[in-house]
């Protein structure tokens, strides 16, 4: 937060003429840093991009999709900040595509996504590039923070806030030490039972 | 304390990714949990529904479920 002043002279007018005149006046305001943040935030926004190729790409070939992704972003200004290789994952429900005039529908997938700098109008341009990339089956493109934002795994509390569900205790069960049973002992006694 | 799961563990971003932490808040039909049973605040909840629903887009969650 800063202080800005600035020196204003009033002159109020009314139908019958001058009504006032000051001095100049110095007004003093304080500004908050929120301009400047806009500004920074204006210049370097925190984009996402996630996408799917097409599970016929080789696994050569994703390498390669990947760098292309990476150049045309890299050409257009954008600023790449952490990236994930794409995996393959089954898809949970069946996507299409028009491949050649032709519908064709996936089931599969590669999942990968870039997270990167930029701002409006290279993302803009990204988009376009993107829509007219063969290999991907699907993006996103979405405004994210420069943190990582993939959660821990440790959680301290159920999801719904109810009651998380009892553990189950499973029932203790004393391991007794097994007794060696010699053979030739329990013959004998046997014998003597019989007896 | 909190009711806001989100609140509670300190999550600043829902991520559509962390398709592991949004099950927990779809039924077995994949329909997003209302707010009265989610429990987390009306701003968290605004994001996990658009998190659940950019997650749905990329094929990492069901619209719907049998």
């Amino acid at each position: 937060m800063k202080c800005v002043s600035t020196n204003v002279k009033i002159i109020l007018f009314s139908t019958t003429g001058l009504i006032f005149n000051s001095d100049f006046v110095t007004i003093q305001r304080m500004e908050t840093n929120e301009t400047t943040e806009e500004i920074k935030e204006i210049e370097g926004r925190i984009y996402e991009l996630g996408y799917l190729l097409l599970p016929t790409v080789s696994d050569e070939g994703i390498g390669a999709e990947i760098t292309k992704l990476k150049d045309e972003l890299s050409k257009l200004g954008g600023k790449v900040i952490a990236d994930e290789l794409p995996k393959i994952l089954d898809l949970s429900y069946e996507m299409d595509k028009v491949i050649m005039n032709k519908h064709k529908k996936y089931t599969r997938a590669y999942f990968g996504w870039i997270k990167f700098e930029g701002n409006a109008d290279i993302t803009l341009a990204y988009k376009d590039i993107l829509d007219q990339n063969n290999a991907l089956l699907r993006f996103i493109i979405i405004r994210t923070v420069r943190e990582n934002t993939l959660s821990k795994k440790t959680f301290t509390k159920s999801s719904s806030g109810k009651r998380a569900p009892a553990a189950t205790h499973s029932k203790k069960t004393v391991k007794e030490p097994k007794e060696e049973v010699n053979k030739v002992e329990l013959d004998k006694k046997l014998e003597e039972i019989v007896v | 304390m909190s009711q806001d799961y989100f609140a509670a563990n300190n999550i600043k971003f829902i991520d559509y990714k962390d398709v592991e932490l949004l099950k927990k808040f779809i039924n077995p039909s994949a329909r997003i949990l209302a707010r009265k049973r989610t429990g987390v605040s009306a701003k968290n909840q605004r994001k996990l529904s658009q998190a659940i629903k950019r997650a749905r887009f990329m094929g990492l969650l069901p619209y719907i479920a049998k």
